[in-house]
Formats: structure tokens, C-alpha cells, sequence
């Protein structure tokens, strides 16, 4: 993909003439800008159009069959209009109760480059939210005059500075039919295991294309596109319990999708796997020595560290600010550094999926460092300051139709204290006799999980394995259990940490929080905690199918 | 409209219906487990063949320990190609086709008297083993679509024998008891119709849509409009444990505009024109222009009146549409066969639909309209008055053969439209069910398909005005109205069906809507002048019986009904003119906003 770079340079006209998208975009910024900026009594300060073009295709095949079929191309408009000033705006927090709605419906503009039809939605959709500005802005100043000061008193917005930038759109380039067949014969893999109830085999193309302008004259055309294959199954086990094991494939082009004897492999283990989970003994309540492994601890990391560090939280009344006094002390081990670098492409060689070049405010994406050897050294910035952070580094990141917040891009979790993965086993076993424990767990794989930033709830999160293995003191062999989530409280368990692997790898997803969902990796190496604490799942009290499954007929 | 006849395996050009219909014997009353399931051959039939397989087996093995096998099994299927392109000024919006295959399970434990529906309580199942309806497959192979038919049959078992429980339960407890039978046996309908494929361009009609789009670029007042079209093709695929087997084919495409305009004085008006037919080359793109020309001129004319500010009380001609509109608001759901299910908890009362169906349930034999009008309802019809009307099946949604209800004579409520659930007076199917998505528990209702009121005394148009005009007088009032649109009851987008799932609930609805174009008529000239600004204040099902007089033309109305759970029902009325004798309006809060500080581009 070839890109040029140009910052600070030139006039929006010039780089730009053959795209009319972003020439329409700006014509009709500075048109109404030219007014709005005007309009009495309160004027408006910055605007922003962000145009996000998404072509999505999927393919999913289970038992052999294609079951669902899609292909959708889409655009989104989100405006962004501020009144007041840097110092305070309409996007200020409202500390009473404001309503939040959960239906969000994105505006759509035209596919087709039709300048004057998006010209009218984007003058229509301007003079809403122009409207709604003052509103808000009237609400926010009359609030200032009942309540008492908030505790961080940064401006509302941070200024950026002018970025033009444009590179070739990225398309979707794959062979349907050809993926179609491939899909079908390697989910027909799964006929012979009646035992598994659903299992599908999936392709999804996504190609985002983002066209962004502002009135500090940032012009940006950028677009990437990524494959992915998801292999997933899901049983039940004879007490009621729901199983279900996935194993997601990643990479920005498709021909860096493993071959089909690969493929197959990580099916044949996954059913292995998920065979042994079904007649696994279930586990009790345990709090012991544990290793994290690298995937499962990156997002161990994401969810229990990463969402407590986005600055906004810093900020908001409502946030239970775990971090935020906390700058420049010591806040886990010394050997370990943790930053956000969503500039990084690959990983050993691997696509991430949380890699951009620019965020959704128009600022370049940086790297934040936040942990220096064990001290808390920064939050990841969006263009909402927070005392001591007056500027963003690039992590105000939505999904369309949302309003900006700092999120995580590439997390990546840096150790001095590593060692190969037997040694660290070694080391866990170890750490269980001094405990005088029977046996310590390994979490293979996490599934995701969720954690409460709100000052109103408990200041927890709960983090969700899928595969795990009890690894006994006395030398019997590992033995894969189920039915156990992580539980804990985030400042106890990061200063468990007692060592790390060397092995690093990847987690790709996709990230959910209140600006909508947004790709996401985390970089991490396998971590042995001296405590974790891990507690029963909740269970299905269904039983397992009454009739055995259907097998084929015999002709 | 192009349609490839699979079945015949080759393309065959006939226009899409009339059927042809292949009506076999009708078998009655079948002995269980026995070889009533015939084996199919070719192709086309890989579907059946795994439905049958996997009915025998369930009606014959699927048992818990110490319960009761199910007594009754259906299986639907409904093949679905659904085309949606959007346009906006002239820009295409999106232009997306979907294809989706769904299978519905009716399962029934107990017996014909008390079985596990007409019941409604919270049920937990599992996220694996799914109830009720789940996506099958789309390409036929036997093994793949035996194994999601196994798994949403077992699941649709166990979740009947909770809900049977519960109920028993519950009528031991409340000392009440439901006498009336929960199911009905029908003959068992035999019935193959031809498969729907639409052929169609899909470039050429993105070209039209956006081309329709541009239309509305020239009114100012218009500041947000969108065109869509809409197609849909639905093959039905029905098997019971009774011995009923049909395939039904059906093919609605649509084309809805939707506009919001603002007048300088800043009156916000939303408003929207729908065409409804059968194939792609019933809609006339050259008419649908005009139409949308007219209706933005109207919608122009309007956004710039003053809104009225006086109240109205006298006689209210309800032409076109909004004569069509009146019939099937109060009427056509007044007459759907509604069993009122038992609920659990007075906290769940709360959630089940509030839509105003069946309300004439306990009129049978009255009279709720003048003598001189009669009203029926025919599924099969095809078209009324050289119209296409898009209402009509040849099978419903419980695999009963479609019949012609008469549902009113002479003024008389004579007949409801019924599905296999009985209610207190009608014990009968007449193939009018529609699968309708309640909380925790799908049902069946008895609902619209083609409904056309005939009037025995039709007056030409203009002496209907006269008379209007007549009453007026006779009232003592300078001006009567004559409203020609209604709004519909029904959530038009997904934020409507959101708002109205999570929030509206609790509420009623009026049983008639708001009018959207009210014409004020001088009873003294030929002045006449549309304005807005008007609601009705309340409406009673009387308002059939003050209809006074009705016009000579009839008028065919196409819609697309939705509920909150977003299900879709095709509804055709025909309905000439009619004179109310005296509806009271009052002036209703109208949005009204700055307007736009840029000037438009």
C-alpha cells in the first residue's frame, strides 16, 4: 500500500481534486462554518465531518452447507459541532441525570459519490446538531451557577494540529466462490461429532474507509481492510453446562489466511479440546498460584488495566477513577512496562487488528506510554484534556454514530522479567508448595470478560476462561477442568504478578464500550500470578438433547 | 416479472399468479407413526424430506421420562429473498439482498382441550439448544438440515412441557378454569404451488430508485427524504403431524417515501406515500413520479398553512385511503380472532401487545355497521377491480387452506377471521392465521388479507360532498371536513418498532390514528382548502354505525402491516367513500422548530 505523508503543507484543493468525497465534505464545512461561527449567542468553535465507508462481506458454513451469506456496503456520516469555547463547550459533562439513549441510528449518506445528495444531509444533519449544541450548552452553563466545581477543571477540548493526508482505498479482493467451497469443506469436519450441537466455520471481510474534515483544516482520507476466519463450537455438557470454544483467524490481506491443512489443524484441536472440556470435572471456588497465558493475560490486561487507563474516565464524575491519582507511583511490579501503540502494523510478523493511522478526532495515532517499569506514567488521550494531560495522543476512537472517547488501540505488555515458558511452569508449581497448595491452574484461553469503571459499583471485573487445566504439585498429569470464572479487584491482582514468559502473542478483537465498537489487539507474554481468585459459573439447567442425533441416511 | 419454475427446472415467463393449484385428497384424521409420510424424490424436496424424517421420529420417539410425547408437530419454513435499496437526493443510499431460511416449530403437548399455548410465562431456554424458530441452512443437504431441525424440536419439547406444567399449575391455584379447547382439528390441506424466484436487474433498478429520489430535490420545504424499495419473496414450506403438506409462493415488492419538510414559520411536518404490489413490473415508475410529485406539492401546501386552531365537531368525509384506513383500524382488527391467552403474572400483563384486535369479539350477531353495507375477506383473491392486491395466500401460516370469511351482513357482524385457535364463539379455522412473535411464547392470530367492503347504496363522489356539506349545515357549522390520509398504527421504521417494544407498551393505542390530509370544505361555495393541525378526540367502535352514505368508487389500499416484533403481514383493503355523520377533532400540539440557520444548498 503506498502513502504519502504531508503535514501541514498544503490546501485542501490540491491534494485532494480527484476525491470528491472529502471535496464535498469541505465545501459544505466552510459554507456552514462561515455562518455558525457567527450565530449569536454562542458561536460555533470547531466542526468536524467524519464519513466512515464500510464494506463487509461474510461467508459461514457449518456442517458442510453455507448457512448465511452477506455483503453490505454502507456509509456513515457523524458531525461534530461545537459551541462555546476550548475551555468549555457543549460536550461538557452533565453531572445530573442525563438521559441516555440507546438507540443509535447512524446516519447514512450516499455510496455513490452524488455530491448534492450528500450536500443536503450533511446541511440537515449540521443543523440539528447545531441546535443541539446550544441546547446542551445553555444546560451546561445554567449547571455551573447550582453545583459545586468539579474536581478536574481542563478545558473541555484540546487543539490539533492540521493533518492532510490521503492514501489509496483499500477494496475487499477475494474469491467468493472459491472461500464458499473451502468454508464448506472444512466445516464438514464437524459431521462426525454429533456430540457438538452448532459449529460454523466463517470468512468476514471488513473494509473501512474514513474521510475525515475539520475546521482546523485537517483533510484525511485513510482505509484499511481485514480478513478473518472464526472457527467455533458449542456442546453441552451432561449436567446442563453450555461449552463453547472458538479459535479466530486474522491477518489484513487474505492471502496471509493459513492453508487449509492449517486450518484443519486448529479444528481438529479445537474439537479436541472442547471433547475434553464436555467431560471435564467441574471446578470449585479457588483462590491460588496461576499462570495467565500470553493471549489469555493480553486480554486479561485490556479488560481488568487497559479500560481503567482511557482519560475520559480520569475526568468524569461518575468514574470510580481507580488510576487517576496515581500518577508517578508504583502501581505493579517494576518489571513490567505497559503502552498503547496503535502505529504498530505487525507482531512477529502478525497483523494487529487494533493498528490505525489516525483516530477519529484527526489527530495521528501515537504511541502512549503509560507504565514505565511498574510506575504509572500516563493515560491514553483523546481531545478531552485532563489535568496534567493537556493534549490528546491519538486514542479518541468511536464507531460511527458514537461520540468519542480514549480508547485502546495495541496494547502491548513489555516484561525484564522473563523467562521460557517451562521455567515458568516450574516456577508456578513452586509457588503452590510454598502455599501449600495441591495444585495451581493454568488459563489457556479467555473469552472475553467485563469490568465495572462506574464509582457507583464495586471497582471489579470478571474475566471469562474457556479452557483451563489444573496443574497438580504431585507430579499427576495436567487436567483440563471447567465451569470457573476470574474474579478480582484490579490494584490486588497487577501486584501479584510475580514473573513472565518470553513467549508474546497476539489477541485480536473487537472492543465494546460506550463509543461503540472498535478493533482492538493486545501484545503479551505469559504471566504468573501468585493469587488469583476464580469462582463458579453460572450454569444452564437444561439437559443435553433427548433423541441422539440425526446421522445420514445410508444410501 | 420473470419467474423460474424450479420445480419444472427450467425458466418458465408466466406472470406471477393465478396458481396452479394441485388440491389432493384431503386426509382426515391420521393415525400416528404410521406411513403417512411419503417419500420424496427430487431435489426440491432434500427440505422435505428432512422435515418429514425428523416429524416421524418426534411424534413417535421424542419423550422425557414420565411425560407425554408431543400430540402435535409443525413444521414451517419460509425461504426468504429480500431486496431493500434506499436512495436520498438522488444518491444511493445502500442497495442490499438477503437471503434467509427460517424454520418454525409448533410443538404441542397435552391434548386438543388443554395443551401448552393460549399460556403465557417466562420461560428459560437454552442458548445452544434453541425453541420455537431457528435459521436452517441455505443450500439443501439432508445431515446438515436434520441436525438444526433435531436440536430446535428438542429444545420446543422441553420449553412446552415447562410452559404445560406451569400452566396446570396456575389454573389449580387461581380455582380458573379455560373451557374453551386451545386447538382444532382442521382437514389436513394438501396444497403445491409453483416456487417464487424473481429475476430482475438489480442496476437498472438502483438507477430508478435513485432517479425517483431526485424527485424531491426541487422543494425547498423538503429537508430530509429518502425512497425505498422493498422486495420480497417468500416460499412457504408447511408439514404437520396431522398430514398437511403445502408450498405456497408469494412475492410483494414496495416502494416507500418518506419526507420531512419545514415550513419558514418553522412547522416541521414528517410525512410518507407508499406503493404496494405484487411483481417489480406491477409498480408504474412513470405514475409513482406523479404521485410523488403530487403528494410533495400537498406535503409543500401544507408545512406552509397556519395550523387550525378550533375545534371540530359534525360530519367527516373519509375518502380513499383514509376510507380504507377506517375499515381496517376498526373494523379489520375489531374482527381478528384473538383467543386471549391466560397470563402468568400481573407483571407480565403489562408486556404482552396492545394492537385493538378483536375488539367485536363479544358482538356476534349485532350490528356494527348501517344495513347497506356487507363486508368479507378472500385470501384468494389475486386483484380487486383490475387492481392487484397483495393481501391474499392460498395457505396460511398453519398450513390451513385459505377460505372467503363473510364477515358482515347487512350491517351484521356475522363471522370472525379465525386461525386453528379457537375463541368463545368460533371453534373453526377459516386459513386466516398469522404467526405472531409474543413474548416468551409465539401464537397465532386470525388476521386482514384482502378485505373489501361493498356498500348496497353508492352515491357518485360529488353528491357525497353535497351531502357533507348538507349535514354541516344541518349542524350548524360554516365548514365540514373531508380527510383523505391516515396515519397508520403501526411502527413504520426500527426506531418506531423500538420505541413502541420498549416504551409503548404500557400505552394504548387510539383505535383510529391521527388524519394526515384534512380538507376544509365551505358549506356554502366551492371553497375548499387543506389544512392540519387536527386529531381525532375519541373514537369508539360506534363510529362504523354513524356512517351515513358511501361513494360509488372503490378504492383498493396496499400496506405492509408490523408489529413490535417486527413480523410483516401483507394487507390489501378496498373500500368505497364514507360519510360519517359526527366525529369531534381537536387541535393537536405540532412540532415546530427554528429554522435552519445556513441556508439550504
Amino acid at each position: 500500500m503506498k502513502r504519502f505523508f504531508i503535514l501541514l503543507m498544503t490546501i485542501a484543493g490540491g491534494v485532494f481534486a480527484g476525491n470528491s468525497i472529502i471535496q464535498t465534505m469541505a465545501e459544505e464545512l466552510s459554507r456552514s462554518y462561515k455562518v455558525l461561527s457567527k450565530e449569536k449567542p454562542y458561536p460555533v468553535y470547531f466542526m468536524q465531518y467524519e464519513i466512515m465507508e464500510e464494506h463487509q462481506s461474510s461467508i459461514i458454513a457449518s456442517l458442510g452447507v453455507i448457512i448465511d451469506e452477506k455483503e453490505e456496503r454502507n456509509r456513515y456520516l457523524d458531525v461534530d459541532v461545537r459551541v462555546g469555547s476550548y475551555k468549555l463547550d457543549n460536550y461538557h459533562e452533565i453531572r445530573g441525570a442525563e438521559e441516555y439513549d440507546w438507540w443509535s441510528s447512524p446516519i447514512e449518506v450516499p455510496i455513490d459519490d452524488h455530491a448534492r445528495a450528500l450536500k443536503l444531509i450533511l446541511w440537515a444533519e449540521t443543523d440539528k446538531k447545531f441546535k443541539a449544541a446550544q441546547e446542551r450548552y445553555i444546560k451546561i452553563l445554567n449547571e455551573r451557577q447550582v453545583k459545586v466545581l468539579e474536581s478536574d477543571t481542563s478545558p473541555d477540548f484540546s487543539p490539533a494540529p492540521k493533518i492532510v493526508y490521503s492514501e489509496k482505498i483499500d477494496t475487499l479482493a477475494f474469491d467468493r466462490e472459491l472461500w464458499k467451497e473451502k468454508l464448506r469443506n472444512l466445516s464438514a469436519v464437524f459431521k462426525n461429532h454429533p456430540w457438538i450441537y452448532g459449529s460454523r466455520v466463517s470468512l468476514r471481510a471488513t473494509s473501512l474507509t474514513k474521510y475525515l474534515v475539520n475546521t482546523e483544516g485537517t483533510r484525511l482520507v485513510h482505509s484499511q481492510s481485514s480478513y478473518s476466519i472464526q472457527i467455533y463450537a458449542e456442546t453441552m455438557a451432561d449436567d446442563g453446562m453450555e461449552l463453547y470454544l472458538s479459535y479466530p483467524v486474522f491477518a489484513r490481506n487474505i492471502k496471509d489466511i493459513p492453508d487449509d491443512e492449517i486450518l484443519r489443524i486448529y479444528i481438529d484441536s479445537l474439537i479436541q479440546n472442547l471433547y475434553a472440556l464436555r467431560n471435564a470435572p467441574m471446578v470449585e471456588p479457588y483462590s491460588g498460584p496461576a499462570i495467565l497465558m500470553n493471549r489469555a493475560c493480553g486480554v486479561f490486561f485490556h479488560e481488568i488495566f487497559g479500560h481503567r487507563i482511557e482519560g475520559h474516565r480520569q475526568k468524569s464524575e461518575f468514574e470510580g477513577q481507580t488510576f487517576t491519582k496515581k500518577l508517578n507511583e508504583k502501581i505493579m511490579p517494576d518489571f513490567i512496562s505497559v503502552y498503547d501503540d496503535p502505529t504498530l502494523e505487525k507482531f512477529n510478523y502478525k497483523d494487529l487488528n487494533g493498528h490505525y493511522l489516525f483516530d477519529d478526532e484527526g489527530v495521528k495515532a501515537q504511541k502512549a506510554v503509560i507504565v514505565d517499569n511498574g510506575v504509572l506514567k500516563g493515560f491514553l488521550m483523546s481531545r478531552s484534556p485532563i489535568a496534567g494531560f493537556p493534549v490528546s495522543n491519538g486514542h479518541g476512537r468511536r464507531q460511527y454514530g458514537r461520540k468519542v472517547v480514549a480508547r485502546q488501540g495495541v496494547l502491548y505488555i513489555k516484561s525484564t522479567k522473563e523467562v521460557p515458558f517451562e521455567e515458568l511452569r516450574t516456577n508456578l508449581i513452586e509457588e503452590c508448595k510454598k502455599q501449600n497448595k495441591p495444585y495451581g491452574l493454568i488459563f489457556y484461553d479467555i473469552a472475553g470478560g467485563f469490568t465495572m469503571t462506574g464509582r457507583e459499583g464495586p471497582q471489579t471485573f470478571k474475566v471469562i476462561p474457556l479452557f483451563v487445566k489444573r496443574i497438580y504439585v504431585d507430579g499427576r498429569p495436567d487436567e483440563v477442568v471447567r465451569g470457573v470464572d476470574i474474579v478480582g479487584t484490579p490494584l490486588l491482582s497487577l501486584s501479584k504478578i510475580i514473573m513472565t514468559g518470553n513467549d508474546y502473542d497476539i489477541f485480536n478483537g473487537t472492543c465494546g464500550a460506550e463509543s461503540g465498537w472498535v478493533p482492538v489487539s493486545a501484545i503479551a507474554p505469559s504471566i504468573l500470578v501468585s493469587e488469583i481468585e476464580v469462582e463458579k459459573k453460572s450454569k444452564g439447567q437444561e439437559r443435553p438433547p433427548i433423541l441422539p442425533a440425526p446421522i445420514a441416511p445410508s444410501e | 416479472m420473470k419467474i423460474i419454475n424450479t420445480q419444472k427446472n427450467k425458466y418458465s415467463t408466466f406472470e406471477f399468479g393465478p396458481w396452479i393449484l394441485i388440491l389432493s385428497g384431503m386426509l382426515y384424521s391420521m393415525p400416528l407413526c404410521s406411513s403417512l409420510f411419503e417419500t420424496a424424490n427430487n431435489n426440491e424436496d432434500i427440505l422435505f424430506r428432512a422435515l418429514q424424517d425428523e416429524l416421524k421420529r418426534s411424534i413417535c420417539e421424542l419423550q422425557l421420562p414420565k411425560q407425554e410425547r408431543p400430540y402435535y408437530i409443525a413444521y414451517r419454513v419460509l425461504d426468504l429473498k429480500e431486496v431493500e435499496i434506499k436512495a436520498s437526493g438522488g444518491g444511493l443510499i445502500a442497495s442490499n439482498e438477503e437471503r434467509s431460511r427460517e424454520l418454525f416449530v409448533d410443538l404441542r403437548v397435552g391434548s386438543y382441550q388443554l395443551d401448552n399455548s393460549n399460556f403465557i410465562c417466562p420461560t428459560f431456554t437454552s442458548r445452544i439448544i434453541e425453541s420455537d424458530r431457528i435459521q436452517l441452512p441455505l443450500e439443501d443437504e439432508y445431515l446438515a438440515l436434520r441436525r438444526a431441525i433435531w436440536l430446535v424440536t428438542d429444545g420446543t419439547y422441553k420449553k412446552a412441557l415447562e410452559v404445560l406444567a406451569k400452566k396446570i399449575a396456575y389454573f389449580q391455584n387461581k380455582q380458573v378454569n379455560d373451557t374453551i379447547p386451545d386447538f382444532i382439528k382442521v382437514k389436513p390441506c394438501s396444497l403445491f404451488e409453483p416456487i417464487v424466484h424473481p429475476v430482475f436487474d438489480r442496476s437498472d433498478l438502483n438507477k430508478k430508485i435513485t432517479a425517483l429520489s431526485a424527485v424531491l430535490n426541487r422543494y425547498r420545504e423538503i429537508k430530509e427524504s429518502f425512497v425505498r424499495f422493498k422486495l420480497k419473496s417468500g416460499n412457504q414450506y408447511f408439514i404437520d403431524s396431522d398430514g398437511a403438506k403445502s408450498v405456497r409462493g408469494e412475492l410483494i415488492t414496495g416502494i416507500e417515501v418518506r419526507a420531512k419538510a419545514q415550513a419558514q414559520n418553522g412547522t416541521l411536518i414528517d410525512d410518507f406515500i407508499e406503493f404496494y404490489s405484487q411483481g417489480i413490473d406491477d409498480l408504474n415508475f412513470v405514475k409513482i413520479t406523479e404521485a410523488i410529485n403530487a403528494w410533495a406539492e400537498t406535503l409543500t401546501l401544507k408545512v406552509n398553512t397556519r395550523p387550525e386552531e378550533e375545534s371540530y365537531s359534525g360530519p367527516v368525509l373519509f375518502l380513499g385511503p383514509a376510507a380504507c384506513e377506517l375499515f381496517f383500524q376498526v373494523l379489520g382488527k375489531g374482527v381478528s380472532g384473538v383467543r386471549n391467552a391466560v397470563i402468568e403474572s400481573e407483571m407480565l400483563e403489562r408486556s404482552v401487545s396492545k394492537e385493538n384486535l378483536g375488539l367485536f369479539s363479544n358482538r356476534l350477531g349485532r350490528r356494527i355497521l348501517p344495513e347497506f353495507i356487507s363486508v368479507f375477506d378472500d385470501p384468494n383473491l389475486k386483484g380487486y377491480n383490475d387492481i392487484k392486491t397483495i393481501g391474499g395466500f392460498s395457505v396460511d401460516e398453519q398450513g390451513v387452506k385459505s377460505e372467503k370469511v363473510e364477515l358482515v351482513k347487512d350491517g351484521k357482524l356475522i363471522n370472525f377471521l379465525m386461525c386453528r385457535t379457537p375463541t368463545n364463539k368460533i371453534r373453526t379455522s377459516n386459513g386466516h392465521a398469522r404467526y405472531w412473535s409474543e413474548i416468551y411464547v409465539p401464537r397465532y392470530i386470525g388476521f386482514v388479507s384482502n378485505l373489501i367492503i361493498k356498500s348496497q347504496k353508492p352515491v357518485k363522489e360529488e353528491e357525497l360532498i353535497k351531502k357533507l356539506k348538507e349535514v354541516a349545515r344541518e349542524y350548524g357549522n360554516e365548514y365540514a371536513l373531508i380527510i383523505t390520509r391516515l396515519q397508520p398504527t403501526f411502527p413504520r421504521t426500527e426506531y418506531e418498532q423500538y420505541q413502541r417494544f420498549y416504551q409503548m407498551r404500557t400505552k394504548s393505542i387510539p383505535i383510529l390514528s391521527s388524519p394526515v390530509n384534512i380538507y376544509k370544505v365551505d358549506v356554502h361555495s366551492d371553497k375548499i382548502e387543506l389544512i392540519h393541525g387536527l386529531d381525532f378526540a375519541q373514537v369508539s367502535l360506534g363510529i362504523l354505525k354513524d356512517i351515513i352514505a358511501t361513494g360509488d368508487r372503490e378504492y383498493v389500499y396496499n400496506f405492509i402491516y408490523r408489529n413490535e416484533y417486527g413480523d410483516e403481514f401483507p394487507v390489501s383493503i378496498a373500500a368505497p367513500a364514507v360519510l360519517v355523520e359526527d366525529i369531534e377533532l381537536v387541535p393537536k400540539k405540532e412540532k415546530i422548530e427554528k429554522p435552519a440557520t445556513v441556508p439550504r444548498p
